[in-house]
């Protein structure tokens, strides 16, 4: 956490570092391109996009490297990087619009056969034809679709028909391959151009076709400048050894024996308290993705509009994910909405459970239904003196939002305005550690900002 | 204010209960006299007075924190050598950490109550629409004091919630050994919520920090969203039809795990590594089977704060709630479930179906209902669950489907020992239930 004390100027530069890095490692033949959901911003979802018209072709390189965790371990890992960068961990996240006719060419440098798989799309096509599952001369499985060998590439077609959120993994020793960290996500956007009566500002997860006129449907509108990804997996670092042993050769799910054990529980390829660092943190060089949720408070005239968080679920139990402060509202699951025709069957829950595979979108809203601030509204009993309370390091020192009071000595707050934190984490809170240690692994913060952006005495927000 | 009684200081009534409940007192005090008493066994878990609002409409109650000794069941297993833990007194055998409810008690008799544990904590209810006073105090641990921890009371899907009554004490504030903290709750939407202390919440929550808090309608009905068939959706305002919410029991039962050598650990000054998780008991409401469906016991609200069990369960003096869901043939019941450990949980009741009508302390419409033989929930979930008993009197299992989840008896060979199994006990006639778990 201390890595928030940096300005936020600095942490805004180093993120457009790392992406401009990225999109000048790129080879002349591709033209994927990174650029971040909303302007220049240090949180929020980052999206890797290749649009022309009808059109959005990728390049993703399965590569190995490391990531590093919070206390100290690297892991070595592989992963899809996007065109010819540099090994990142997870793969990009791809974002296209509905009716694309997405390309996806994989180029294999791992020292195994590997491939990907697209759950939720139809008609998916490897090299031209259909892609299937594969098979050797003795009828055993070798991989759930077409596969590259090792220095080869395979080239995957599909129509991105339906708007929502999609995963993307491997195909092949898929038991080993995924736990490795090849894996990543898709967001099918709706077709906002032919979209009926979108208010300023707001975007949609999902969209109907009636006719040849695609209606928003509403319960999925969301701050287009508010959208996040959550994707939730675990590793086994002894799993991870064995394969940087074997570093260079082949090396699959049987030739590892021990039991699988987890012991880090990743939220974008990061444990807490990493997944606040900024996107593209210069200290975390191949995990480019943040998880720090950001909202203002609910207001009908200047913040009507909720979050979006897309969920996807990498490891192989289900996370019961639980944001603190308000329930969450799934609107839909597995890239379909939550609708029957006009009936509304989203739900707000306040743990997101999240199986294996699964994609869930779901929005946020907070609404400051209290207004406590010392001014007019203090809180109804008087609270104690700092000394005879334990103070956290993301408090104010108050409980006003956009308010600042004493910090007790020896305590480094990383409040900058008065900002409220809360927590949002898995509910195995065995999974809420770093190795088993306390206040780490899947867990990210919301952050609330004061609704004018600054603290009452005038404090930027940054 | 020491010397006094608890009667005596019920007599005072809500005199000075907001300035009590600020400062250092270890008493929230409430304006009415207690509800009477009905002996062990025959009643369930919620404070007196804590029903009874004070002038300004608000209720209170009080709640210390401790350590102490419990029991998991008797003619279980042993695992060595974790369980039983050879410090263990008494007929127990295993350390917890806990809430305890002393609402009422004088600050002597609730000071005495270091030691003196409870799981599941005390239930905790409020009317949508009431302020909830909720005094906290933190009295330390017995069995380790060179261990400083504070503790926290976090009201999990609390809607929203502000940080400072949040109960994380990284983005809070928590109570040290010693100190007094008052959470203000003004909920707004009725259901299922559950309550722990979130301070190095791996550890506090599995040690047993972890109860049910539900909320009751605005419109004061005893329904679980409110007298239907329509109510308001409190989020987006509009009319919602929901299915029949009436009830004449009411049952809560939180569930949970226990690793015994986790709980050996804390009271052997020994660290756990946390991803080594691997639970040997499954609890409802603190027990685990045969004792789930033991008589409900006295948590000490209504003496000096000593714990009272039923006859003949004196191995459960603390861990008073049972699970057992005692009703008359015909009547419609409801049961709360709530998850605060780290597993998913199957429950399946064959012969009797559930409508679920509640996940997450949210209605589910006519169109969202389900019914069903067996309920899903994962760790952090509620649901809220309709069954009508069956005409015919008997006993109905209420089980975990994952047969994995019981480490069975080598000594009384029943393979349910130490799981996660209540019954639903039909009953030609009963009188009405007073309290919640009440039979």
């Amino acid at each position: 956490m201390t890595r928030r004390k940096t300005s936020k100027k600095v942490l805004a530069l180093a993120g457009m570092a790392c992406a401009a890095m990225v999109a000048m490692a790129l080879p002349v033949s591709s033209t994927v391109t990174q650029a971040a959901a909303a302007e220049g911003s240090s949180e929020g979802m980052v999206c890797t996009t290749n649009h022309s018209t009808g059109a959005s072709d990728f390049l993703l390189t399965a590569k190995d490297g490391y990531i590093s965790m919070p206390d100290g371990n690297s892991v070595y890992m592989w992963g899809y990087a996007a065109g010819n960068g540099g090994f990142q961990h997870p793969g990009p996240i791809l974002c296209v619009t509905e009716g694309d006719k997405v390309t996806v060419t994989l180029h294999n440098t791992l020292a195994v056969l590997t491939s990907i798989q697209f759950p939720g799309q139809t008609g998916v096509t490897a090299n031209g034809d259909p892609a299937q599952a594969q098979f050797d001369a003795s009828g055993n499985l070798t991989s759930l679709t077409n596969a590259a060998q090792p220095t080869q590439s395979v080239t995957y077609q599909f129509t991105a028909s339906k708007p929502g959120s999609f995963i993307y993994e491997s195909g092949t020793d898929e038991a080993l391959q995924v736990q490795m960290g090849l894996f990543g996500t898709i967001v099918v956007k709706p077709d906002a151009t032919t979209l009926v009566g979108v208010p300023a500002g707001a975007a949609y997860g999902y969209d109907t076709v009636a006719g040849i006129t695609h209606t928003a449907v509403s319960n999925t509108v969301y701050n287009a400048a508010n959208e996040n990804m959550l994707m939730l997996s675990e590793v086994d670092p002894d799993l991870h050894l064995a394969a940087e042993q074997a570093k260079g050769a082949s090396f699959n799910s049987s030739d590892y024996t021990k039991p699988y054990h987890a012991r880090y529980f990743l939220i974008n390829g990061r444990s807490f308290p990493d997944t606040v660092a900024p996107n593209g943190a210069a200290w975390l060089p191949t995990q480019p993705y943040g998880a720090l949720a950001r909202v203002k408070p609910y207001d009908a005239a200047i913040n009507p509009l909720p979050a979006m968080l897309h969920y996807a679920g990498f490891g192989i139990s289900t996370y019961p994910f639980h944001p603190h402060s308000n329930h969450e509202k799934v609107i839909g699951i597995d890239g379909r909405p939550l609708m029957d025709g006009a009936t509304d069957l989203s739900s707000e829950k306040f743990a997101v459970v999240v199986n294996p595979g699964q994609t869930q979108d779901a929005t946020f809203v907070w609404t400051n239904i209290e207004d406590y601030n010392s001014a007019t509204n203090a809180v109804p009993v008087t609270p104690p003196r700092e000394l005879n309370i334990k103070q956290g390091d993301l408090f104010s020192g108050t409980p006003y939002l956009g308010e600042q009071g004493i910090i007790n000595q020896g305590i480094n707050t990383k409040d900058e305005c008065g900002e409220y934190y809360h927590v949002a984490h898995s509910h195995d809170l065995t999974q809420s550690t770093n190795y088993g240690i306390s206040f780490g692994g899947m867990l990210t913060l919301i952050r609330v900002d004061p609704a004018s952006g600054k603290s009452v005495t005038g404090v930027n927000c940054g | 204010m020491t010397n006094l009684n608890r009667r005596q200081f019920m007599v005072m009534g809500g005199v000075g209960a907001a300035t009590l409940a600020g400062s250092m007192t270890l008493t929230a005090a409430s304006a009415k006299s207690p509800s009477p008493d009905h002996g062990p066994g025959t009643r369930g878990y919620v404070a007196p007075g804590i029903n009874d609002p004070d002038s300004a409409g608000r209720k209170h109650m009080a709640l210390v924190t401790t350590d102490g000794w419990v029991s998991m069941p008797r003619d279980s297993d042993p695992v060595s050598p974790w369980f039983p833990d050879v410090l263990a007194p008494g007929d127990t055998n295993t350390f917890v950490f806990g809430f305890r409810n002393v609402t009422g008690l004088s600050r002597d008799q609730a000071e005495a109550q270091r030691g003196v544990v409870q799981i599941s904590a005390p239930f905790v209810h409020v009317q949508a629409g009431q302020e909830l006073w909720l005094t906290m105090s933190n009295l330390g641990l017995s069995m380790r004091p060179d261990l400083v921890d504070s503790h926290t009371v976090h009201w999990h899907g609390f809607r929203n919630a502000i940080p400072f009554y949040d109960g994380v004490p990284e983005s809070s504030i928590s109570v040290n050994i010693g100190r007094d903290f008052t959470y203000v709750f003004k909920p707004t939407d009725p259901g299922t919520y559950m309550y722990h202390c979130h301070f190095e919440d791996v550890e506090h929550v599995t040690m047993g920090m972890t109860g049910i808090v539900f909320v009751t309608p605005a419109d004061g009905s005893k329904t679980v969203y409110g007298l239907g068939p329509t109510v308001i959706d409190s989020t987006t305002g509009a009319t919602i039809t929901i299915p029949d919410g009436t009830y004449a029991r009411e049952y809560a039962i939180l569930l949970t795990e226990m690793d015994s050598r986790a709980h050996f650990g804390d009271a052997h000054i020994q660290p756990t590594d946390w991803t080594d998780f691997a639970p040997n008991f499954w609890l409802m409401n603190g027990r685990a089977y045969p004792d789930t469906i033991a008589p409900n016991g006295e948590d000490g609200v209504h003496n000096d704060g000593t714990p009272v069990a039923a006859a003949g369960f004196g191995h459960l003096a603390h861990q008073p709630m049972s699970s057992r869901i005692v009703c008359a043939p015909g009547e419609r019941v409801l049961v709360r479930l709530a998850n605060l450990g780290f597993q998913e949980q199957s429950l399946t009741l064959p012969g009797i179906p559930m409508t679920i009508v509640g996940k997450d302390a949210r209605p589910l419409t006519t169109d969202e209902v389900e019914i069903t033989d067996t309920i899903q929930i994962g760790p952090g979930e509620s649901r809220d669950v309709i069954i009508v008993a069956p005409a015919k009197v008997g006993q109905y299992p209420l089980f975990n489907r994952d047969m994995a989840k019981y480490p069975g008896s080598s000594i009384t060979g029943d393979q349910f020992h130490g799981g996660q199994r209540t019954v639903v006990d039909v009953q030609a006639a009963l009188p009405a239930q007073t309290e919640v778990n009440g039979w």
